[in-house]
């Protein structure tokens, strides 16, 4: 409040936020209700996005790939082997069960172990934003991750063959995008062993 | 004589000589009176005895020319017969006179007179005898013896009565020496004892009016000493005083005319605190004024708190709709990825799908976006309330503070109103009080000039009594001299 040099500059400064508030408000009317002008360009951008065509790489062996957060890391993993991403649930504990398994979770009527990924990966604490389902044909177990990026394609000979850049004991590694992104084998995921928990709850 | 005055030990130290003369001036009166006495008594007794010589001459002279003429016959020798007769009666009579007094010898005079008349009658006889007889008849009568028989007892009477004078005078002779000596002696050491007497008592007297003179003209010298320091410092303080009583003159001339000037002044005071009166009424209804807008200001923003509350209620509400937004882009991320795993399994087919999938992530992700950018707006606009709501909390305080100084500054310009209502009055009886000042300080301008006029007539008897402490103290001194010496 600086409206305390006398009168004049009382008048000055209330006329001043006078206005800031008639502008605040007409922007807000204009951000509720665009007008027509603003509406038909919103319209001729988006429709502009959707008309541009899909670029044809059938000819090119290219990956889809969903990556996510694991900690300080940064991983992808084959869409096809991803079978769905859930939001974060809280697992129930299994008594007797390596500290690998965090515990299991209800998902879609069955019940699903989740892991600590992190603790193979070597990735340490991880802020949990995610659950990923792994599976090529049905769910075989979830891990924790943290945020989960878009469904993204790289070339398959674009990838440098290089081994696992990460910490910790990885089951295997696809290579390594441009942008530095590791790229972990699913099948090897889904078939590793630890991932598997017996009747005395060891691994089968 | 230590009971006595001075003027009695002076007076009997006077008459002590005056005494001690007549004392001696009497003896010695009586005594030369009484030598006078003798004087008179031994001449008479001459005078008895050069009668008797006398008479005795006259007898011998009468005989004597009796004689002469009886051998020679010759008249002429009868001259000291005739002298002798002549001047024997004189004589005797002398002698009786001179002998009055006693009558012994004047009885004997008386018989010397009879024998030297019976003489002178025998004679007589003789010579007319010679006369008339001639030289033998004459002889035989002288012959007789008659003659010499008168003649003897003359002689005898003369002897005796002489006898008598010369013993008496022998007596009035040694009497006189012993009153002479006498006298002598009482004038010499009557003198001398005299001397003595009134030296000595001169001394005493003296002694005892110079002691305890000389103690007090000690003292008078010390106390006029002290008389010509104190009148010194008498008159040296009256100078001062003048001094100081010329410049309180001055000073109550200043002080006149500034005691003038108060009182104008505290007129125009008494002016100007009734105008202030005056204003402070108006001030106090300002005041007045001011604590009821104020009050409004107060219960303004009183309002623009509350308003500014529910606007920050209405914010969290935007929140939670945020949250809710937030939870539906989440779950639409989610189900947009799950789109796109199901789209990218479907092969081919589900390749359309894919794209659908990836344009809802897209929303889903500018929803996100654009969630968390209403939500940072939020949050500032909910820290911009928190200030508003703070600033608004300490407006009501800043007015409540404004209120009570308002009070405050009402009740002190109701007092500051009552204390120049009260100044006025004062500065009025101040002006009142100026005036009867002034009029005072002209009073005592007047009473200061007497002072002044009185301080130098002070001044100057003080300079005389300085004078006469210092004629006093070197008469003290000259006395002191005077009687101790020095």
């Amino acid at each position: 409040m600086t409206a305390t040099g006398g009168n004049g500059d009382d008048l000055a400064y209330w006329a001043n936020a006078m206005k800031r508030l008639s502008r605040a408000s007409e922007a807000t009317q204009i951000a509720m209700e665009p007008s027509g002008a603003l509406a038909d360009r919103i319209f001729a951008e988006r429709a502009m996005a959707l008309a541009a065509p899909i670029r044809d790489t059938a000819d090119e062996a290219r990956l889809e790939l969903i990556a996510f957060e694991l900690g300080r890391q940064k991983i992808a993993i084959e869409n096809r082997y991803i079978h769905a991403v859930i939001p974060l649930a809280e697992p129930a504990a299994v008594p007797g069960t390596p500290d690998l398994l965090a515990g299991v979770i209800n998902f879609r009527g069955g019940i699903l172990p989740v892991f600590r990924l992190e603790r193979i990966l070597g990735a340490g604490e991880i802020e949990r934003s995610s659950t990923i389902v792994l599976g090529e044909h049905r769910p075989e177990f979830a891990f924790f991750a943290g945020a989960v990026e878009d469904v993204s394609t790289v070339g398959a000979a674009s990838l440098r063959d290089v081994a696992w850049q990460g910490g910790g004991d990885a089951p295997a590694a696809l290579g390594l995008t441009d942008s530095g992104l590791n790229i972990l084998d699913g099948r090897a995921l889904l078939s590793d062993p630890r991932f598997f928990i017996g009747r005395q709850g060891r691994p089968s | 004589m230590l009971g006595m005055t001075i003027q009695r030990r002076l007076f009997f130290g006077f008459l002590l000589g005056p005494v001690a003369l007549i004392i001696i001036g009497w003896v010695a009166y009586s005594c030369i009176q009484t030598m006078v006495d003798l004087r008179v008594q031994r001449n008479h007794t001459f005078a008895v005895l050069d009668g008797l010589t006398a008479v005795m001459v006259d007898a011998l002279n009468a005989e004597t020319g009796q004689r002469g003429y009886t051998l020679t016959g010759d008249a002429a020798y009868l001259a000291p017969f005739e002298a002798g007769e002549a001047s024997l009666d004189e004589d005797i009579t002398r002698a009786l006179d001179l002998t009055a007094d006693d009558t012994t010898r004047h009885e004997d005079i008386l018989r010397l007179k009879a024998v030297l008349q019976q003489k002178s009658t025998e004679l007589r006889r003789v010579i007319d005898i010679r006369k008339t007889q001639g030289l033998a008849p004459a002889l035989a009568a002288v012959n007789s013896g008659q003659g010499k028989t008168y003649m003897d007892t003359a002689r005898d009477i003369i002897r005796s009565i002489r006898g008598y004078e010369t013993k008496k005078l022998g007596e009035l002779t040694n009497t006189s020496n012993q009153v002479t000596r006498f006298t002598f002696n009482v004038i010499l050491f009557g003198t001398i004892a005299a001397f003595l007497a009134v030296s000595i008592g001169g001394f005493l007297i003296a002694r005892s009016i110079t002691r305890p003179i000389a103690g007090t003209v000690q003292s008078l010298a010390s106390t006029a000493t002290e008389i010509l320091a104190g009148t010194s410092q008498q008159a040296s303080s009256m100078r001062e005083q003048s001094t100081a009583v010329a410049e309180t003159v001055t000073t109550v001339d200043e002080v006149l005319q500034t005691a003038s000037q108060a009182a104008e002044r505290a007129k125009t005071v008494a002016d100007s605190a009734m105008q202030a009166v005056d204003v402070g009424a108006t001030g106090r209804q300002s005041v007045m004024n001011t604590l009821t807008m104020m009050e409004e200001v107060k219960e303004q923003t009183a309002s623009i708190a509350e308003t500014i509350l529910s606007l920050s209620e209405r914010a969290q509400t935007i929140g939670e709709i945020i949250a809710a937004v937030n939870e539906i882009t989440e779950r639409s991320n989610l189900l947009a990825l799950n789109a796109a795993i199901e789209a990218s399994r479907a092969g081919e087919h589900g390749r359309g799908f894919s794209v659908v999938a990836s344009e809802i992530k897209s929303l889903a992700d500018q929803s996100k976006k654009a969630t968390a950018q209403v939500r940072q707006i939020l949050g500032d606009i909910q820290k911009s309330t928190n200030r508003a709501v703070l600033v608004t909390e300490q407006g009501t305080k800043s007015v409540h503070i404004a209120m009570n100084a308002a009070n405050e500054a009402g009740e002190t310009i109701s007092s500051l109103v009552d204390t120049v209502d009260a100044a006025a009055r004062a500065a009025t009886q101040i002006a009142a009080s100026a005036s009867q000042q002034a009029t005072g300080m002209s009073q005592i301008h007047q009473a200061m000039t007497h002072i002044n006029e009185a301080s130098n007539q002070n001044l100057a008897a003080t300079r005389q009594s300085e004078q006469a402490a210092q004629d006093l103290h070197t008469l003290g001194t000259r006395l002191k001299a005077m009687i101790v010496g020095g």
